[in-house]
């Protein structure tokens, strides 16, 4: 035996070849003759074959101490996520809103029930608890319902927060989501002041986003609402806002005209989400719903027509693409609450609710918000920090939220790739284990990092600079005449 | 359908596997990500033989035997990957625990 072989996984691609990935993600394609001799310890060590294993460190004829440490090295960088604990933390400032949207995961309640507001003292605990977080970077989310309709409470946990962190001196950074219909001029001045980013809602041209998201007064939001996104960058600037969208059975075969419709608005990113099964979308289903099959097929006709739109020199990134192509391309962390092992559930990020029930993710809140209370951590009223986030159901909890130890990912050759998401699990199929072989977002997870690794596979040069763009997060530039090939 | 698959009177199928080729293991593995195309059951026939049994949950019995056929190939699939995680398996649990080590 001349060499040892190192931690692997593999799946079959195309016909007769092999994917293959180290401990760390780094891949090779191999033929499964290749792979069978591999594993008899029958390759040729003077062989290309062989060189090819060795450089992605799927076998060493070296001291295998040395190659350990290296990996070891790889490994910590890629969980660097992990290193400063809960970064994020998502408050919701009322359950009231304005809108009417059929596809409401949160469970909204009417626009005049204040019974359901966060009120200041619970405000000054979320904040409090908030800043006994290890992390040196500290992101405010508020949500809702509409935020907006208790401003007075989002302003008093910035400039309580701010405070905080004259001596705290963590990076503090706001962000208000927002369907943006209630905002003005005097708002917008107070979030330039504070550095606060918004997140808004579009979901597609005017008569998508109108059928998905109808506010309660009236059918159209949209003009509103893309009214209101010019004026909130005439004070933050186009960087200042972001929109996300949610894909309904109506906007399913129309993702390239929303993809259009987000460029139309000046914005160069998307996020092609599916419906995720909570609150009202849940009880909606079978108006809203499709299958996981029909989302992916989809999904894949709209990345490559924005691929297409980049080639004929647009930027605009496909924002779920870009996250799988970073981790698939580069040794870099990746934090992505939804989708990280371990889970991002309470130790990456955390939803404090308007009464001070703390969940371990914005899913567990909708969740409970239909009655079911499985992922609770506590109250900000009754529990310290330590009882929150160090208590036997957190650690259980991530426990049973690596991909590392659960059945098929353990050995799944995209497991680099892919994440945890143990409330998905419980609310889709009855147990935070979930079973791989029938979860839908496995089959989506698995199928687009298929064919994105299919796209690579395929060495189109200018293809390929696209995909780079995307992760680099710069247009590309045209190398001989020096500039961005991109407006 | 191969000499190792036996059709039962009542429809199953029954595919005998030899311990001696195939641990326990990776049997399990590969029935595990079966369970969505059809009913499977796993059990000891003998000291060297495994028996999977495989029944429709809808079907043609054309389509079971392409079934039992795609697991056989799943089963060499994962044997191989048992064969690695008994040659390296201590080795990644090293990489893991460095990776998690107190940087000095």
């Amino acid at each position: 035996m001349s060499y040892t072989l190192l931690p692997f996984r593999f799946d079959r691609f195309n016909g007769d070849e092999v994917f293959i990935t180290n401990e760390v993600g780094e891949f090779m394609f191999a033929s499964r003759s290749d792979l069978e001799r591999l594993v008899t310890y029958g390759l040729d060590p003077d062989s290309e074959t062989f060189l090819n294993f060795k450089a992605k460190q799927i076998l060493t004829d070296t001291a295998v101490e040395s190659v350990i440490e290296m990996l070891a090295t790889k490994y910590r960088t890629k969980k660097a996520f992990l290193n400063n604990f809960t970064a994020l933390h998502m408050v919701v400032a009322t359950l009231r809103c304005n809108s009417n949207c059929r596809c409401c995961q949160v469970s909204r309640k009417d626009v005049n029930d204040s019974q359901v507001d966060m009120d200041k003292p619970t405000a000054k605990k979320v904040v409090d608890t908030i800043f006994k977080s290890p992390s040196k970077a500290v992101k405010i989310e508020f949500q809702g319902g509409e935020p907006l309709l208790n401003f007075k409470i989002v302003k008093y946990i910035i400039e309580y927060a701010e405070w905080k962190n004259l001596f705290a001196k963590k990076r503090l950074e706001f962000v208000i989501c927002t369907n943006l219909t209630l905002i003005n001029e005097s708002t917008l001045k107070y979030l330039k002041k504070h550095h606060v980013y918004i997140s808004t809602s579009l979901d597609g041209p005017k008569d998508l986003h109108n059928r998905n998201r109808p506010l309660q007064d009236t059918d159209d939001s949209y003009d509103i609402v893309v009214e209101k996104i010019a004026l909130s960058r005439q004070y933050l600037g186009n960087d200042g806002v972001s929109a996300l969208m949610t894909t309904s059975r109506f906007s399913l075969g129309n993702l390239k005209d929303v993809a259009d419709e987000y460029i139309a608005q000046g914005f160069n990113e998307i996020f092609i989400r599916a419906l995720n099964p909570y609150g009202f979308a849940k009880r909606e289903g079978s108006w809203l719903g499709y299958s996981i099959e029909d989302f992916v097929a989809r999904y894949l006709e709209a990345l490559d027509y924005i691929i297409q739109i980049n080639l004929r020199g647009t930027y605009f990134v496909e924002a779920f693409a870009a996250l799988l192509l970073t981790r698939i391309l580069t040794p870099f962390s990746t934090g992505f609450v939804d989708m990280q092992s371990p889970a991002g559930t309470a130790i990456s990020g955390v939803i404090y609710d308007y009464d001070g029930n703390v969940y371990v993710s914005d899913e567990a809140r909708m969740l409970a918000s239909t009655g079911d209370r499985r992922f609770l951590m506590g109250n900000v009223h009754k529990n310290t920090y330590q009882e929150l986030f160090n208590s036997e159901f957190i650690r259980s909890l991530i426990g049973s939220a690596c991909l590392e130890c659960l059945p098929q990912c353990s050995a799944c050759a995209f497991q680099s790739f892919c994440g945890a998401d143990p409330v998905r699990n419980y609310s889709e199929q009855g147990d935070i284990i979930g079973h791989r072989s029938t979860s839908d977002v496995c089959k989506r997870n698995r199928m687009i990092i298929r064919y994105l690794l299919q796209l690579i596979r395929q060495k189109n040069e200018r293809v390929e600079d696209v995909l780079w763009s995307w992760v680099s997060r710069r247009p590309i530039v045209d190398d001989e005449r020096g500039v961005s090939c991109c407006t | 359908m191969n000499k190792q698959t036996t059709k039962l009177d009542d429809g199953r199928l029954l595919l005998s596997i030899n311990k001696d080729m195939y641990d326990n293991e990776s049997v399990l593995r590969a029935a595990h990500k079966f369970t969505p195309h059809c009913y499977l059951h796993v059990e000891a026939l003998s000291p060297t033989i495994i028996g999977v049994y495989f029944k429709s949950k809808e079907g043609s019995q054309a389509a079971m035997e392409e079934i039992v056929d795609g697991f056989c190939n799943e089963l060499i699939d994962e044997q191989v990957r048992t064969g690695v995680e008994k040659a390296c398996g201590q080795i990644r649990d090293q990489i893991v625990k460095k990776a998690f080590a107190p940087v000095e």
